[in-house]
């Protein structure tokens, strides 16, 4: 019954209402115009590719970087490993808006930090985000830094249920650290790896707060993503069935994703 | 067993949600029944007064503001009956609230923000009818009470005229650079070449200063920008709001002057970088410091500065606004204003009869609204209000912001439609690629003009 109030009904009266012209005064059945309109504006496209962008460049380093800091803590104290995992976690559990501000003020052309270090360099006037080569890269570093505490702390889990005797048994064996990695630890992380591999990437296609509170997803909608969009159309220009459309479409190709990424990483667990 | 346990939890949560979600049950079923205040009707149960709790929503320029609280009190005091729970909305989230609440009917009973925001509202008669409001008062208004109307209902009031746009200048920081008398006389006549020259001269006598900024990042303060076209005589749509004119022949001209100038500052290194990805909001910011010289905005901001300044959340200096030039400093040029602030009541909630009898107070009651127009900075519609401000400066300014907006204010151009929203977008994410160099001059007058008449085709179509 309460996933039926939260999830079921929204999603269909989701599915509804893309197929109307949802205005103020009324709804009126449009069939599918928000779906042609979709396909035919180019900031739907600019979304899509910017989004593409940011997943190609968030996706990998949220799954490595924290499998590296994982793998690297394993072989460290429980003093270390609880500090680290402390202060990579923090970005996790602080408000993005407040993160935001703060970033802000380090990236903000002309009294930000890093401008007036670019001004000591001769280079006045530099702005990170007139440029979407440079805005989204930038972007998607910050996304990587104020999330992956969670990968973090999932992969940290998952390789201390390994037993120990494995690696003990590959030391003896002679197997260096990397070769540990890659026949111990990988193999038994491939149903933790698939999981945060398809969290992350669904993740990735909701990117939101960040973009929209730095760059607005500008210039001309070079860094906006798909989420961006629909919130920009539905509370910004009250088109509600046109920003429905475009959750339909989002909601599919989350699903293909997620579908083609689990058929991929398919594999039969390890038990131990 | 265990599993019907969890069945019949998860009814009685989900009966919870759906009863929390049904509203306020005790404000609902009332009676309505003639009353004798001021040709307005009231609302009674069995010959005595129901206890009734409006809720109202206003846009806060520093959280709650008592002058809200003192029109709650004297609704309460009129009728004791009612009383007013009174919630500030911030800037940025005001426009996706009341949004939301108008798709979904769950508007509060009373609402007051400026009439671009409420104009889809009151065009889809979501609002409450206010007519007899206005002919109870009408020898208040200065002029007939043309905002609001829809098949002969008044469905708006309109408390205050918007301020009209300008640049406010920091001019302690002008005299302390020597550039003070660089401003015009009359602080309205001047051109694109004494503007430039003014922000050259704050550059090279003090390069920590900035002179100015544009902003491209979000779609407020859009206003500030037609400003200058339309001061410049480029109109931005025809006189039957069917279409974009920016590029056609008689437009083109004016309006590619005005980019120049935009280019020039940017080039020039007289406004900060990023101006395609800043906002208005970025831009107060940086003139609250006390180091920029001229802050695009409207001549209200004076008297909220000054507000800020006494709590002291702003850098002190003295604040003044100049009128936006035009190319060759012609007088009188056009100015933007977003219309009016107002006020309206939302039936959904079955308290139709209790929001118009508030509002009611409100029109008729000078000192409310004195105190109302005064927070804001704009200029009364009604002729009962005589605003007082904390300083003569500031009367000053104030008075020469009123005459500047009496003569030169225009919000006929479009912002009050219902495709606006839509439109305005058009604009700036075309500024963007402009500023940031990606399309020139030119490129950017055709694309916006292309998109501007989509969305208003579009919109005329569906109508």
């Amino acid at each position: 019954m309460i996933f039926s109030i939260f999830y079921l009904f929204p999603l269909l009266y989701g599915i509804l209402v893309s197929f109307t012209d949802f205005r103020l005064s009324g709804i009126d059945f449009n069939g599918l115009s928000n779906y042609k309109k979709i396909f035919s504006n180019y900031a739907f496209w600019r979304s899509l590719a910017g989004t593409a962008r940011y997943a190609v460049i968030v996706i990998p380093l949220q799954m490595a970087v924290p499998l590296w800091i994982a793998n690297t803590l394993r072989s460290h104290g429980n003093k270390v490993n609880v500090l680290v995992k402390l202060f990579i976690y923090l970005p996790n559990v602080t408000c993005s808006v407040a993160l935001v501000i703060v970033w802000n003020f380090l990236f903000w052309p002309n009294i930000g930090l890093f401008s007036r270090i670019f001004d000591n360099l001769g280079i006045v006037g530099f702005s990170f985000f007139d440029n979407a080569n440079i805005s989204i890269p930038v972007i998607s570093l910050l996304i990587v830094f104020s999330c992956m505490g969670q990968n973090v702390v999932i992969f940290c889990a998952a390789i201390n249920s390994i037993p120990q005797t494995y690696y003990e048994a590959a030391e003896l064996d002679g197997a260096v650290k990397f070769q540990q990695f890659r026949y111990i630890t990988i193999p038994f992380l491939s149903s933790v790896i698939t999981y945060v591999l398809v969290t992350n990437s669904i993740g990735a296609l909701q990117i939101f707060v960040i973009p929209q509170l730095m760059t607005g997803g500008g210039p001309n909608y070079a860094s906006s993503t798909l989420l961006m969009l629909i919130y920009n159309s539905a509370f910004g220009n009250n088109q509600f069935g046109y920003a429905s459309a475009i959750g339909v479409l989002l909601f599919i190709l989350s699903g293909i994703i997620a579908v083609i990424q689990f058929k991929v990483t398919k594999r039969e667990a390890i038990e131990y | 067993m265990k599993k019907l346990l969890m069945l019949l939890l998860a009814a009685v949560l989900a009966m919870s949600v759906l009863s929390a979600c049904g509203g306020n049950g005790s404000n609902e079923g009332s009676s309505k029944v003639p009353a004798e205040d001021d040709g307005v009707e009231s609302q009674t149960g069995s010959g005595e007064h129901k206890e009734v709790v409006l809720t109202a929503w206003y846009m806060a320029i520093d959280g709650i503001d008592p002058y809200y609280e003192a029109w709650g009190n004297a609704v309460t005091e009129k009728y004791p009956w009612i009383s007013i729970e009174f919630e500030a909305l911030t800037a940025d989230a005001i426009a996706e609230k009341f949004a939301v609440a108008c798709a979904t009917g769950t508007t509060p009973d009373l609402y007051l923000d400026g009439y671009s925001r409420i104009a889809p509202a009151v065009h889809a008669n979501l609002t409450i009818d206010l007519t007899q409001v206005v002919e109870a008062n009408k020898d208040r208004f200065y002029s007939e009470q043309k905002d609001g109307i829809v098949n002969g209902q008044n469905r708006y009031i309109a408390i205050s005229d918007g301020a009209p746009y300008c640049l406010v200048t920091n001019m302690t920081l002008a005299k302390e650079l020597g550039i003070a008398d660089m401003l015009p006389e009359d602080m309205e006549t001047w051109s694109y070449t004494d503007f430039l020259d003014m922000l050259r001269a704050a550059k090279a006598a003090k390069p920590d200063v900035i002179p100015t900024s544009l902003y491209a990042g979000s779609k407020s303060g859009d206003a500030w920008y037609y400003s200058w076209f339309l001061g410049n005589g480029a109109n931005i749509t025809n006189e039957e709001l069917t279409a974009t004119v920016i590029n056609d022949d008689g437009n083109r001209e004016a309006a590619l002057e005005v980019l120049e100038v935009f280019k020039t500052m940017i080039d020039e290194g007289l406004v900060p970088g990023g101006c395609a990805s800043l906002v208005d909001t970025d831009v107060e910011s940086m003139f609250y410091t006390g180091n920029m010289l001229f802050y695009p905005s409207a001549y209200n901001k004076v008297t909220q500065m000054n507000k800020l300044m006494q709590e002291g959340t702003c850098a002190e200096f003295e604040v003044d606004a100049v009128a936006m030039p035009t190319f060759q400093g012609e007088k009188s040029p056009v100015t933007v204003s977003w219309g009016s602030d107002g006020v309206v009541g939302f039936g959904n909630n079955g308290h139709e009869n209790e929001a118009r009898m508030a509002i009611e107070v409100l029109v008729s009651t000078p000192q409310l609204r004195e105190d109302l127009i005064r927070t804001r900075g704009n200029l009364s519609v009604m002729s009962d209000c005589i605003i007082e401000y904390d300083t003569e400066q500031i009367s000053s300014v104030m008075a020469r912001g009123a005459d500047y907006g009496g003569r030169c204010a225009t919000s006929s151009f479009g912002i009050r439609e219902s495709w606006w929203s839509d439109f305005r977008e058009t604009f700036y994410v075309q500024l963007q690629d402009f500023f940031v160099g990606n399309i020139d001059a030119e490129t950017m007058l055709a694309n916006w003009q292309n998109t501007g008449n989509e969305v208003i085709a579009a919109a005329l179509t569906t109508e």
